[in-house]
């Protein structure tokens, strides 16, 4: 990617690319939403304790495995996120 | 000498409705701020809460003047100094907001920076110009009360730049343009150039 091109993901949006990594599939595991939300290992631990913390997904286990979801409140920030982004679109801007 | 009549109850209500409008802009872009954090929208807030301002702030005095001044030929001179009041504001609410644009252009986010440039500079210029044209017009007016000749060169050195900015915005690239810029330029120089004898010879 060139530099012109290659873009700067905000902290916002990677909460909200991995929100909707979760959305898509109801449930995952870290392994298959470290790949959809394109973070390393590290990066996503510290984001999901985040997230578990704000309230915003909920660990679950089953069979030895464990998966994420979202809350109520993950709804709403996903909501609330489009709103911010189709405000900053309108005038040209990324967020 | 000012524009044409108007409606000022009419006028004021636009102008607080357009002043509402960007009062509303401002406070999504604060909601916004505060949900993402991002800095950028701290720009929007502000640019739109300045507008916002300078729109309710010259509804209320033209309302005002129209209901307290009576006949409208009295409230016309408030309502000018209402319009310089706004023009002044919106000029620094549109400066925050073009600036957010080219910091944005130049980073390559979401545009090739040379676009960010190429309408940063003829923007600039067009803004040399009518300093320019005021700064040319209220000295020739001044020229043409005193007869001072040293006053019609800086009108003519300012008039001289202001064309070769014009060419700039004109034909940004073209060689033959490039050259009409330069030398409008030096000319407007040497009339500068021809006030600053005359006044070191005392004449």
């Amino acid at each position: 990617m060139s530099r012109a091109t290659r873009k700067y993901r905000s902290s916002i949006s990677i909460v909200a690319d991995i929100l909707k990594s979760i959305k898509e599939e109801e449930k995952i595991g870290k392994t298959r939403l470290m790949q959809k939300a394109n973070l390393p290992t590290d990066r996503m631990q510290e984001k999901l304790d985040e997230l578990i913390s704000l309230g915003l997904i909920a660990e679950e286990s089953e069979e030895d495995r464990k998966f994420f979801r979202l809350t109520e409140k993950a709804y709403d920030f996903l909501r609330e996120y489009d709103r911010t982004v189709q405000f900053l679109s309108a005038f040209g801007l990324d967020i | 000498m000012f524009p044409p009549p108007f409606d000022p109850v009419f006028d004021s209500v636009l102008e607080l409705v357009s002043g509402i409008i960007a009062v509303l802009i401002s406070l999504q872009a604060a909601k916004a701020r505060s949900f993402s954090r991002e800095r950028v929208f701290l720009a929007f807030e502000v640019s739109f809460a300045l507008l916002g301002a300078s729109n309710i702030l010259r509804g209320i005095l033209v309302l005002l003047a129209s209901l307290t001044a009576g006949p409208l030929v009295l409230a016309r001179p408030f309502s000018l100094v209402a319009d310089l009041l706004q023009a002044l504001i919106a000029a620094l609410a549109y400066g925050i907001l073009l600036w957010v644009q080219i910091r944005d252009s130049l980073s390559g986010k979401t545009i090739l920076p040379q676009v960010g440039l190429l309408l940063l500079i003829p923007s600039i210029n067009i803004l040399n110009v009518f300093m320019l044209v005021t700064m040319m017009v209220l000295i020739f007016v001044r020229f043409l009360r005193d007869r001072n000749e040293n006053q019609g060169l800086v009108a003519l050195g300012f008039l001289l730049l202001a064309c070769a900015h014009l060419s700039n915005i004109l034909g940004y690239g073209d060689p033959f343009l490039l050259a009409l810029e330069n030398i409008l330029r030096l000319s407007g120089y040497v009339s500068l150039l021809a006030m600053l004898l005359r006044v070191r010879r005392g004449t």
